[in-house]
Formats: structure tokens, C-alpha cells, sequence
């Protein structure tokens, strides 16, 4: 195999201004139904920069719900904490409603942060 | 190049700069996959160092010195069977208002969970993130 040195550039090396070059974080979001309850699907990575959007497709979806929403985070290849930081503001408005957000077929990886941020119970991934 | 950055050491395998703004977090992400593949061999391993690096630089996008002109190093190298992330910003971490301090603290509890995880406050903010690499 290659050695782990990449001193030949092909990184990014220092100086280089990468900020303008490519979009923000990319996700596609699509609403369904499963016993009259939304589902929201969600592809690709969220961040701070679309933190966002993923909020009002959230808020979307517990707008149609007498309360319970589901997300479905099979699609999810990237989360930090903005996304949980949204994740949990909808859940406290969907609980304040007598609801809940509950997290389908989380990725290992994706699991694994809601792990360690304690909110497995929270989201139904106990 | 602002003053803070001529002290910082950037000789490592990955090294790049990035404006202080949302947006990079993509480009960041594109730019080190394929470097903790080839370091690390094991994808969780490559997803949790993903994950701890750009909570690092989300935070630093957050508190800058000055807005107009700044800047995040981040520079990785091996050191034997570890690791060695650190992201470099000019600005200092401030105390913050409740919502964001709350989900900057899930921020720093990731960092911490997904690597060893330290903090330098010298001319800016510099967080380091170890982890160790197995065979």
C-alpha cells in the first residue's frame, strides 16, 4: 500500500483557500406516511449549514402529526451536533404536544452519536 | 495570511485552510475522507474522526476575532499508532447565550467521545483530537 505520507500534494496542502469552491452540506428530504403518522426521510449530511432547512422539514412534519413524527435516518451519512441540536428542539415541541420523535434505522456511526449524547431513550433507540 | 497562522506548525500529511464560514464544512469533509481511509482502514473510525474534526471547525466558524478575515488551520499527521488532528483559529471561545451554549457543549461532548480531545487557548484556540490507529 501507499505510505501514509502525502507531502506530494495530493491533499490540500497549506495556503490553500478552499472556502467558496463547493456548496453546503447536501441533503434531500422526503415526506411520507406509516399509520397515518409523518415520516420524514432524510438522505445525505446535515450541518450547520443546512441545519436549518433540516429544521423546517421537521417542523413540516410534526405540523401534519397529532404530535408523533418518525425520521428515518437510514439515508443519513453525516450528522454533528447542530443536527442533534435541531432533532431535540422538534422533540420538545412534539412532547409539549403530548408527542414524540422517534429515529428509524440509524447507521451504527449515526447511533453511535446519539450514544454518546445520551438520547437514545429520547429518540426511541433505546 | 493573519499574523496568528506564520506560528502555526502546517507541515503535517493533510494540511489546509479554511474561510471562517458555514459552507466549508462540506469541502472539509470531502477533503479528509479520503486521507482518514487511507490512515485509518476502518469505517467508523473514519466517521467518529470525521465527525470530532468538524465539530472542531464548526466551533471555530462560530467565534472568530474578527469576522472579515479569518481563517481555520487544520493539520494532521501520524505520530506512531496515533492520530494527530489539530484545528488552529484566531478567535477565542466565548461564553455564550443558553441555546447555544447547550448544543455547543453536544459539540464538545462529541469531540470528546469520538477522540482524546484537549484544548490550548494561545493566540487563538487550537483543538487537538488523538486517536489511536489499529492495525
Amino acid at each position: 500500500m501507499p505510505g501514509i505520507g502525502y507531502a506530494q500534494g495530493a491533499f490540500p496542502r497549506g495556503g490553500k483557500d478552499t472556502g467558496m469552491d463547493d456548496g453546503p452540506a447536501n441533503a434531500t428530504f422526503r415526506h411520507s406516511e406509516t399509520d397515518g403518522e409523518p415520516v420524514l426521510h432524510v438522505d445525505g449530511e446535515i450541518d450547520v449549514a443546512n441545519a436549518g432547512l433540516f429544521r423546517r422539514e421537521l417542523d413540516a412534519a410534526l405540523a401534519r402529526s397529532s404530535g408523533a413524527i418518525s425520521v428515518d435516518f437510514s439515508g443519513v451519512g453525516f450528522i454533528d451536533s447542530s443536527g442533534i441540536g435541531v432533532l431535540v428542539g422538534v422533540l420538545k415541541a412534539a412532547q409539549a404536544r403530548g408527542g414524540s420523535v422517534t429515529i428509524l434505522d440509524p447507521t451504527a456511526s449515526s447511533r453511535r452519536l446519539f450514544e454518546i449524547t445520551g438520547l437514545t431513550e429520547e429518540f426511541g433507540l433505546a | 495570511m493573519p499574523p496568528f497562522f506564520e506560528t502555526v506548525d502546517m507541515t503535517g500529511d493533510y494540511s489546509a485552510t479554511y474561510r471562517a464560514m458555514p459552507e466549508v464544512l462540506a469541502q472539509l469533509r470531502t477533503d479528509l475522507r479520503p486521507y482518514l481511509s487511507e490512515v485509518l482502514h476502518n469505517a467508523d473510525a473514519e466517521f467518529d474522526v470525521l465527525v470530532a474534526c468538524s465539530e472542531a471547525v464548526a466551533n471555530a466558524i462560530e467565534h472568530p476575532r474578527d469576522r472579515r478575515d479569518s481563517l481555520i488551520a487544520v493539520d494532521a499527521h501520524v505520530n506512531e499508532a496515533e492520530l494527530v488532528i489539530a484545528v488552529h483559529d484566531s478567535g477565542h471561545w466565548r461564553p455564550d447565550h443558553t441555546a447555544r451554549q447547550l448544543e455547543r457543549g453536544r459539540g464538545l461532548v462529541l469531540m470528546n467521545g469520538l477522540t482524546e480531545l484537549s484544548i490550548e487557548s494561545n493566540d487563538g484556540t487550537t483543538v487537538m483530537l488523538r486517536t489511536p490507529i489499529s492495525r
